[in-house]
């Protein structure tokens, strides 16, 4: 009369943004019937139940009335999200002999994920990517997750991936009567064929200044600040920022489609990220959503923006403490977060583009309207923005509204393609020079680098020195504007930094002067 | 109050034999322990059945099985694991039915909840 039977299945859970191996085990007895789910679940994990059990019944199986108990091994690792779903399924059908494995099934090495609907149908869910990417590192060889999940992991390597639409696909496929097709390999440079670019450059009218600024910007990854007059085309600039810059590298992808996914950011159905990610977040924006954090220790708009543009629209309105916090990651290109209960480390290297007017009525400086500020709200708007900022901030522009008869000119101007062109160039050339340095941009260049990489001709370093001296620069402002002319000088292909070059880059540095004193 | 005791008794006398023409065999009639009563108690091939029977004379067949909430579902589970204990089979593979007599017309629902909820302890 005694029952007793035990039945395994294999899943991933998700820290931070790595995916770590979670053993489903199942004991099935007789006694009072019912399902108790152990091993440190949260309320997501628990309702799994319910799921399983529905889900199991409309995929032509019974429930059968039996005591059993799930357990999610390791038991110390929080376990969340609804990805349990299936193994829980499988291993639940598999201890109540409602499904028997064929031989060829392993079930120590065919890792499961997947949110059940109660219909049996297999839902998408987040960090499929990490996932995957952490069961490859662990050795296992295949993998059954969510059919809208296929694509995002279509990229890697080595691994059996079995997409699923239905928890009746799945059984077929491990009782061996209907085997589930294998989802082809992808390579990444054939995403990269499909990329479309929604913001173009030749749809910006005028403003020839700030698109050479944008250029600049882009091909030396340099932090940019727009100052201008309301309607001026500030956000419309930044926006065409992610398709002049260079095509991510399968290694960027991976890092940045990594934080996307675990964040539900990415479409289901959709693949590798090909476009570098443009994080825009609302200046009512709080610390914690800019940089990451909250009780799971999730990751920011900062992370989110990794290898991509973080745009930042009137940045005085943003509190001080959102853009103080800033710095740091800034600086590191990483942020760790630490909670009670979780810590994690997100990458965080982005481009910063700031957008700001002039004034709060937003008009000082304008050539077609008065401004009607007082001098003493001029200096209160733009003190909100502090010195430190200021300073990691490489390229400064005045963007000004573009007169009627540019708007209305019919020319058209150079696409975002053709500036591509010139940006990967440049970039090739840095990443030419620094092969042997742990940066790969002339942003990054650190001062004993700076010493090595940017040789200036002599009337250059004339200019330099004369302009330090007239505008009454700072030593770190000299370094800026010397990296910045590095850029400018890649972007004409010449080794040896020319006075033009420096001319243009001071001109980049011209409004803290004329703004901030 | 007498009418509805003796409703009741038929009511499980119908269900029993019903039950035994489908090939189940009677271990026990009015089960009482300390924590509630169990109608029927039967044999299904290797598993125990413990069966609530709901006999009702007027209305549309099927509001009767309403009449078994949680309170009640748990009274009897937790007679049954008084049951399993006195004979010693607490692994058992155990079940819940409900029976509904409704006159001539009877309505047998197997496997019919899960003392706890569905699939819940």
């Amino acid at each position: 009369m005694d029952y007793a039977l035990m039945a395994k299945a294999l899943s991933m859970g998700v820290a931070g943004v790595n995916g770590f191996p979670v053993h489903v085990e199942v004991f099935a007895t007789g006694g009072i019937p019912g399902m108790e789910i152990i091993g440190l679940p949260d309320a997501s994990v628990r309702e799994s139940r319910d799921r399983v059990s529905a889900a199991v019944i409309n995929s032509g199986r019974q429930m059968l009335p039996r005591r059993i108990t799930v357990n999610l091994a390791p038991a110390d690792m929080k376990k969340e999200g609804p990805s349990f779903d299936l193994p829980i399924a499988v291993g639940v059908l598999t201890g109540m002999r409602e499904l028997l494995p064929s031989p060829d099934y392993d079930p120590e090495d065919t890792v499961l994920f997947g949110e059940l609907s109660l219909d049996g149908q297999v839902r998408p869910i987040n960090g499929a990517l990490p996932m995957v990417i952490s069961a490859r590192e662990c050795g296992y060889k295949s993998v059954i997750l969510p059919a809208d999940n296929a694509r995002e992991v279509a990229c890697i390597e080595g691994m059996r991936i079995l997409p699923a639409s239905t928890l009746a696909q799945v059984i077929r496929h491990i009782e061996g009567t209907e085997e589930i097709v294998p989802q082809q390999q992808l390579s990444y440079g054939d995403l990269c064929q499909e990329r479309i670019i929604t913001a173009d450059m030749s749809r910006i009218r005028g403003q020839q200044a700030a698109r050479r600024a944008l250029e600049v910007a882009a091909a030396g990854g340099h932090n940019m600040l727009m100052i201008g007059v309301p309607g001026s085309g500030k956000t419309m600039l930044a926006r065409c920022l992610p398709g002049i810059l260079p095509p991510m590298t399968l290694e960027e992808s991976l890092e940045t489609t990594r934080i996307h996914s675990i964040s539900g950011r990415l479409a289901p159905g959709s693949g590798l990220m090909v476009i570098r990610p443009f994080s825009a977040p609302h200046h009512s924006t709080s610390v914690i959503s800019l940089i990451g954090g909250g009780p799971n220790a999730k990751p920011g708009e900062v992370s989110l923006a990794h290898n991509g543009v973080l745009f930042l629209d009137e940045l005085p309105e943003f509190s001080r403490s959102a853009l103080e916090a800033l710095r740091q990651p800034l600086e590191d290109g990483v942020v760790s977060i630490s909670r009670i209960r979780r810590q994690a480390q997100y990458q965080s290297s982005f481009m910063l583009v700031a957008a700001m007017n002039p004034c709060p009525c937003g008009y000082f400086g304008s050539s077609t309207r008065v401004c009607r500020c007082t001098p003493n709200e001029i200096r209160k708007y733009l003190d909100r923005i502090s010195g430190p900022l200021l300073d990691r901030i490489d390229l400064q522009i005045e963007v000004d509204a573009v007169p009627v008869k540019e708007i209305n000119a019919s020319v058209l101007c150079e696409s975002s393609a053709q500036v591509a062109l010139r940006v990967a160039a440049a970039r090739k050339i840095q990443q030419e020079r620094y092969r042997k340095e742990p940066f790969f941009c002339n942003a990054q260049l650190s001062n004993d680098a700076l010493r090595r990489y940017c040789t200036m001709s002599p009337d250059a370093e004339a200019l330099l020195s004369a302009a330090v001296e007239a505008m009454h620069l700072s030593m770190r402002a000299y370094s800026r504007i010397l990296k910045t002319a590095r850029t400018v000088a890649d972007l004409d292909h010449a080794e040896i930094i020319a006075s033009a070059h420096v001319a243009e880059a001071v001109q980049y540095r011209e409004l803290d002067q004329k703004y901030w004193r | 109050m007498k009418q509805t005791y003796e409703t009741g008794l038929f009511g499980e006398d119908t269900a029993a034999a019903y039950l035994c023409e489908k090939g189940m065999v009677l271990l026990a009639h009015r089960y009482r322990a300390k924590p509630g009563e169990i109608d029927l108690i039967m044999k299904d091939g290797d598993t125990v059945v413990f069966v609530e029977v709901k006999t009702r004379l007027t209305g549309e067949a099927g509001w009767g099985l309403s009449a078994v909430k949680t309170a009640k579902q748990r009274r009897i589970a937790r007679a049954a694991t008084v049951w399993m204990m006195q004979n010693h089979c607490m692994n058992a593979l155990i079940r819940f039915d409900l029976v509904e007599v409704h006159g001539s017309e009877i309505l047998h629902i197997p496997n019919a909840f899960q003392p706890y909820g569905n699939f819940q302890h």
